[in-house]
This record gives structure tokens, sequence and C-alpha cells, in this order.
């Protein structure tokens, strides 16, 4: 059999695509995001017994969590606005929406929103680094629910 | 003009901090007669891309080039010392209403490739702009 000729390779990889939001309204991107993924696991339970080679998986639950980076602005406006500035217990979790566009110029339209319920910042990385570099703050967080529309 | 007004806060600074005429432009480095005092010129302007999500260019790296022609050896010492001090207190301004972060390279002898007598006694720097 021949092989077939792959698809172009498509634009459309690049950071500068995406806009991330807090709270419930996608007007204000945050401007100092360094860097933000995600990981989803799978919650499975494994049940195995004696003279079956099969393993038997009960999925319980998505859990959604990731990293975000923001870069040090002069007002520590977005690390308050993220719930990331002195964590405390009784928090109250954030909406946080991240919009995939079509094209990086504002001419571009949204292709797939994200939207992560009850985010909460779990640990925080900040202070100034070592002299001379660009200071940031390095969170972990987690999320309730994650929805894609 | 953002480059302009990078140059002419340079020339304010470099009156004040060194004490001397400063001149935007070079001279004819291969003439005999060139007056002692400062001259700049504009170097190279950097795009910094991809330095966060949302957006592909961020920031400009401005560079101008310093010269500073002394009349003697000790004149050229009092003049490094003097550039010493000036990298020390000229690491931030605002220029074109944006904050602007400046950082000094090495200063060094300048090549007197023609052996001009007026070339004798002359420092060189890059002054790096960055917004």
């Amino acid at each position: 059999m021949t092989k077939v000729a792959p698809p172009a390779f498509e634009a459309g990889n690049d950071a500068s695509q995406w806009l991330i939001f807090v709270g419930a309204t996608t007007t204000t991107p945050l401007g100092q995001v360094k860097t933000f993924n995600w990981v989803q696991d799978v919650v499975t339970d494994e049940v195995m017994r004696v003279s079956d080679s099969q393993t038997y998986y009960t999925d319980k639950g998505i859990k959604t969590s990731g990293a975000l980076e923001l870069w040090q602005d002069a007002d520590n406006a977005e690390p308050i606005a993220v719930g990331g500035h002195v964590l405390a217990v009784d928090d109250t979790a954030k909406t946080l929406i991240a919009v995939f566009h079509d094209a990086e110029a504002t001419s571009g339209s949204a292709v797939k929103t994200f939207t992560f319920t009850n985010f909460r910042i779990t640990q925080v990385t900040a202070g100034p680094r070592e002299g001379q570099s660009a200071g940031y703050w390095a969170y972990t967080w987690r999320s309730t629910l994650l929805a894609a529309t | 003009m953002t480059t302009k007004a990078t140059a002419d806060w340079l020339e304010t600074a470099i009156v004040a901090d060194l004490g001397v005429t400063c001149k935007k432009g070079f001279p004819a480095f291969d003439q005999p007669a060139i007056a002692t005092g400062a001259y700049i010129e504009w170097a190279s302007t950097s795009p910094q891309y991809g330095e966060r999500v949302s957006s592909s260019l961020d920031r400009w790296e401005v560079q101008i080039t310093l010269v500073v022609v002394t009349a003697n050896e000790i004149a050229l010492w009092s003049m490094i010392d003097l550039m010493e001090a000036m990298s020390e207190s000229r690491t931030e301004a605002t220029i074109s209403s944006k904050r602007t972060r400046i950082r000094f390279a090495p200063i060094e002898r300048a090549e007197n490739p023609n052996g001009l007598s007026a070339l004798r006694y002359v420092a060189q720097t890059i002054i790096q702009f960055v917004r």
C-alpha cells in the first residue's frame, strides 16, 4: 500500500493565540502570564481476582490541576486577581477562563473556551529571584470542573 | 519617536553626569581635528519575542554607542570614574511614558587605527535600553 501524503502543518500552535481571564467574564484578560498549562487525570479503581488475567477498572472521576506563572507586575494586581497573593484556608475559589483563538491579531475569533470552575491556587513560589533577573510568581492550582465550549 | 526620545534622554544624562558636551552622531573619526566631548550613535533595536502568553512581541531593546573623547590620559581616567558613577545611578528612567531599564556594557578604550593624536584618550561603551 502506498504512503498517503500527510496534510500541511498547521499554524495555530502559538501561545500568543490564547487569552486568559479571571472571573466569570471575558472582558479584561491577564497581561502578565508567563506560562499556563493543565493536567487532567482519570481517577480509577482497579480490581483483580484470582484465576483471572483481566484487570477491571472503574472510573471514579476526573481531577484537573496545573501550573501557572505570572510575571511580577508593578502593583501586584494579577497575583491578587488569581487568588495567589497570600494563601488562606478560607480563600474563595475563582473561575478561570482560557480562550484559544484562530489568530493572534485582534481580528481573530475564539475557537474554544476552556472554563475552570473553582480555580484554587494550592501552592505559591514567589519572591525576588537571583540578582538582575525578572521576578515571577509560580503556582500550582486545582479546579473541580473543566468544561470546553 | 521613542528612539529620538531615548537619545534625548541620554544626551541630557551625559551632559549632567559627565560634564561634557554631547553630540548626536559620530564625527569622521579619521579626521585629525576631533573635539573633546561625548558622541552618541544608535547601534541596534532588537525585538523581544515570546515573553508571555497572549502576545508575541512584548518588548524592545535599543542599544546606543557612547564615545567620550578626552584630552589626556589623566582626564580619561577621571572620565571612566564619572561613567562608572553614571552606570550606577542611571539604571531606570521613564522615557516616552514607559519604564525603561538601562544597562551599561563594559567601558573600553576605543580603537585608534589611524593613530590620530585626537583619538589617543577615548573611552567607549554601549548603553542598552529595554522598554
